[in-house]
């Protein structure tokens, strides 16, 4: 596949493929997930003649996210295909991908590469999270919107 | 009222980790497939009942060698949940020109340390090969034994029984 060579120079010959399937083949890029690993991004060769390629991350995303986060209730599900919709991602079945030429394989990859990165950050809105921001936001309030009952902290 | 967070050492995290548990909500029997991935969820909590763990474990619906089987703590210090030990499949390759050190490619192992948690990087950051397991049954039974969670076991009566993953056939001889 030339877009794969072409890319490869786009990222300065710093960028590998590995063939995981036939017709997957995995990109190998200096892009990582916080707990280590690494951001597991495929290009798929084109089933029919549309001369498309998709770069997708067969699920692994919301599989790693899944850990530690479920997208369990209707704001989680849709704050995750708002993040989507507006990095032009589309999803099937749990699967992020992105239909592109061979010759825009570089801006798709790192189109793909931030969605990625934003759907995985959704951990952050664990409940424990939010109810620690629950308690801050409280505290703020009280002090600047009742001060004058002169409120204090319990010791 | 929010509880302070926990201060963590090493000796402590591996006292979290090896302490003997029994399960709390069992596990589905087989898998479910959610969106790309297979997923099967335990909880687990101490035997003295101060501590509460989930055990997670998913299965890439793609590509099969792609796993990962954890052990999390769940804590009530509102810091939120912190994982422990995560065994994962072989996710790919390693790229020499950046990563020639990593174990991706090949089967590893996460394991929480508290110098890593101290420095910022999410606990089980680092990782290791590991030879106790080559499929998605194994690093499950070997996450039970080696978290000491062997109460569980029974729950997983068909990967520890080895059943073969299609239907066995009579001899025609």
């Amino acid at each position: 596949m030339t877009g794969l060579h072409i890319l490869n120079q786009q990222f300065n010959g710093r960028m590998a493929i590995r063939v995981r399937r036939p017709g997957v083949t995995q990109l190998l890029a200096p892009l990582f997930h916080e707990d280590g690993d690494m951001v597991d991004i495929f290009v798929d060769e084109p089933i029919n003649d549309s001369g498309t390629v998709r770069i997708s991350d067969h699920g692994s995303t919301l599989m790693r996210l899944s850990y530690t986060y479920d997208l369990d209730t209707e704001n989680r599900q849709r704050i995750f295909n708002r993040i989507l919709s507006e990095n032009r991602i589309q999803e099937q079945d749990g699967r992020q991908f992105i239909d592109t030429e061979p010759g825009r394989l570089y801006p798709a990859m790192l189109q793909i590469a931030q969605a990625v990165a934003k759907v995985s950050s959704m951990q952050y809105y664990k409940r424990e999270v939010i109810k620690n921001l629950f308690y801050e936001q409280l505290t703020e309030f009280i002090e600047a919107q009742l001060a004058r009952y002169n409120p204090r902290k319990r010791t | 009222m929010a509880i302070p967070p926990r201060l963590y050492t090493q000796q402590g995290i591996d006292e979290l980790i090896s302490c003997p548990t029994v399960v709390s909500e069992a596990p589905r029997q087989d898998m479910k497939l959610d969106r790309g991935h297979y997923r099967n969820d335990m909880r687990m909590r101490s035997i003295d009942g101060s501590s509460e763990f989930r055990m997670f474990m998913r299965q890439n619906a793609d590509l099969a060698e792609s796993f990962s089987v954890g052990l999390v703590f769940v804590p009530q210090d509102g810091i939120g949940e912190i994982v422990h030990v995560r065994c994962n499949g072989p996710n790919g390759g390693y790229n020499a020109e950046f990563d020639a050190d990593h174990p991706y490619w090949d089967y590893h192992f996460h394991r929480a340390s508290a110098a890593m948690m101290e420095e910022g990087p999410r606990p089980e950051r680092a990782a290791t090969p590991c030879r106790e397991y080559a499929s998605y049954n194994e690093p499950v039974l070997y996450l039970l034994k080696a978290t000491n969670a062997k109460a569980a076991l029974p729950h997983f009566a068909k990967l520890a029984q080895g059943v073969l993953a299609f239907v066995p056939e009579e001899p025609t001889a």
